[in-house]
């Protein structure tokens, strides 16, 4: 086994050599080499000679320098490393491709020198996604294409997704109810307590708010909007379902409160409780991306805009002293006008500092830079 | 397939090119896989007749983590090198399925554009 490792090894390495190595570039290769190693113990399965299926996974794999230029521009000098002597004029198709992308996407598996594929130009800048431009977000997978001097309310008009005006309708209604059933709820529960209403009366106002929380939840979660995809429908029925059991737990707990139940009660009650936070945390932990690409994108220039924080270390120190600092000063003088002046006066001084504190934030993140 | 007997090669590659994105989806929709799997996933679909080059694949992984419609985590496998997996996010499968949704209506259209209604025997699931 240690022997075809060796030249997968060897084999990558020349492929990787003259490549300016980054935490990146080194991340990729790794991912090559755990599937240079899959392909190369398929290839000896089916009876390959270990040192064939070395050299044979690693042709297959194509032009590595393709690869990584494709993917990080920077890193390859124009003169791209070349594996398999055979394939060499390709190289001379890919290197000048205007995009640096991969080349020669699909082959047929039988046409060893991948001439076929070559011969489609510019592939490398294929519309990703195909058809998907169907969906109402533009196409997905679309990366430069729109030129970044885009201004983000442009970008959001673009994008824009109105509510489906019946999910509009049924959320003013739903949150109604659910409004009405809180109120009932408690209600209800007083007058059980007085003995003038049925003592199930507060769980069936409980069971209708919780039945329209959970509503509200799975709706808006199932829905698009300008900036997120739409959940599962299954998932947003779940996260509906946990919040709908915790409003239940809690809303059952109160009415007992009120009517001062057996403890037993308060078991059910709780049981409710932990369970809707066990799905919701579940959930939550396995929960993925919702956000649009172009959002997603719109995120990564706000965070280059940056903050002077991040680059300055120094300065975000002084401001985290000065913070500190200024919210002492301001307890001392909350302390001391409330002692003094009466502590209706507290919430000038507590203004006040807030004030100076984000006018701090003002001139030390986004101020002018300093020379 | 191989009832594409002697098609245009770069024509046919071009079509199936064109999906790559949509593709490496689909084969995420229903476990968290590595490279290998999804390239070799995506040959056994093709009947071996074709494969999408894993430059192309690596290209797509890589826009695809961007877009946030995939993410990327690597294995913890206790022996061999470590894998790297990837997942599908729920944008990913809103992407997916209007993909095929608008998929199924393009090739309604160019069946009934080339004529081609009957000949779809198979092949036609998903």
């Amino acid at each position: 086994m240690s022997g075809e490792n060796v030249a997968i090894h060897r084999l990558l390495d020349e492929a990787f050599a003259g490549i300016a190595m980054s935490p990146d570039v080194q991340d990729l290769k790794e991912e090559i080499r755990s599937n240079l190693v899959d392909r190369v113990a398929e290839l000896e399965a089916g009876g390959t000679s270990s040192a064939d299926a070395a050299r044979h996974a690693v042709d297959e794999l194509g032009d590595v320098g393709a690869i990584v230029r494709g993917e990080f521009p920077d890193a390859v000098p124009e003169a791209s490393v070349v594996l398999g002597d055979e394939r060499a004029p390709d190289r001379l198709v890919t290197g000048t491709h205007p995009s640096g992308g991969p080349d020669s996407g699909v082959r047929r598996s039988d046409d060893p020198g991948g001439t076929h594929a070559s011969g489609v130009p510019g592939s490398g800048t294929h519309p990703s996604g195909g058809f998907g431009s169907g969906a109402p977000a533009g196409r997905p997978g679309g990366d430069g294409h729109h030129p970044r001097s885009e201004p983000a309310s442009s970008l959001a008009a673009r994008h824009r997704v109105r509510p489906r005006p019946g999910y509009v309708a049924v959320t003013v209604l739903m949150s109604i109810v659910l409004a009405g059933a809180l109120v009932g709820t408690v209600l209800a529960a007083i007058g059980a307590a007085r003995a003038d209403a049925e003592g199930w009366l507060p769980a069936v106002f409980a069971v209708v708010a919780a039945g329209a929380l959970g509503w509200l939840v799975g709706a808006s979660l199932a829905q698009e909007t300008t900036t997120n995809y739409p959940m599962p429908a299954g998932r947003a029925a779940l996260f509906g379902l946990g919040w709908a059991l915790v409003l239940l737990g809690a809303l059952l707990a109160i009415a007992h409160l009120f009517v001062a139940a057996p403890y037993a009660w308060y078991a059910l009650d709780g049981l409710a409780l932990v369970a809707g936070v066990v799905l919701l945390a579940y959930l939550a932990a396995t929960s993925t991306n919702r956000t649009k690409p172009w959002a997603l994108e719109q995120g990564r220039r706000h965070a280059e805009a940056g903050s002077r924080f991040d680059e300055d270390p120094a300065t975000a120190a002084r401001f985290g002293i000065y913070t500190v600092a200024l919210w002492a000063l301001t307890g001392g003088a909350i302390l001391v006008v409330g002692f003094t002046f009466g502590w209706v006066w507290v919430p000038i001084p507590a203004l006040l500092g807030f004030a100076v504190f984000m006018l701090m934030l003002a001139r030390m993140n986004f101020g002018p830079a300093r020379k | 397939m191989s009832n594409t007997e002697a098609p245009d090669d770069a024509f046919a590659a071009d079509l199936l090119r064109g999906h790559t994105d949509t593709i490496v989806l689909g084969a995420l929709r229903g476990a968290d896989r590595y490279g290998f799997e999804i390239y070799k996933a995506i040959r056994d679909a093709t009947g071996g007749g074709y494969e999408i080059k894993e430059a192309t694949l690596y290209a797509a992984y890589r826009r695809l983590v961007k877009d946030g419609l995939i993410e990327a985590y690597w294995g913890d496998e206790s022996q061999g090198g470590r894998r790297k997996y990837y997942r599908i996010t729920d944008a990913g499968r809103a992407v997916y399925r209007n993909n095929v949704r608008a998929w199924v209506a393009t090739r309604r259209i160019i069946d009934s554009l080339l004529g081609t209604e009957g000949d779809r025997t198979k092949g036609n699931h998903r």
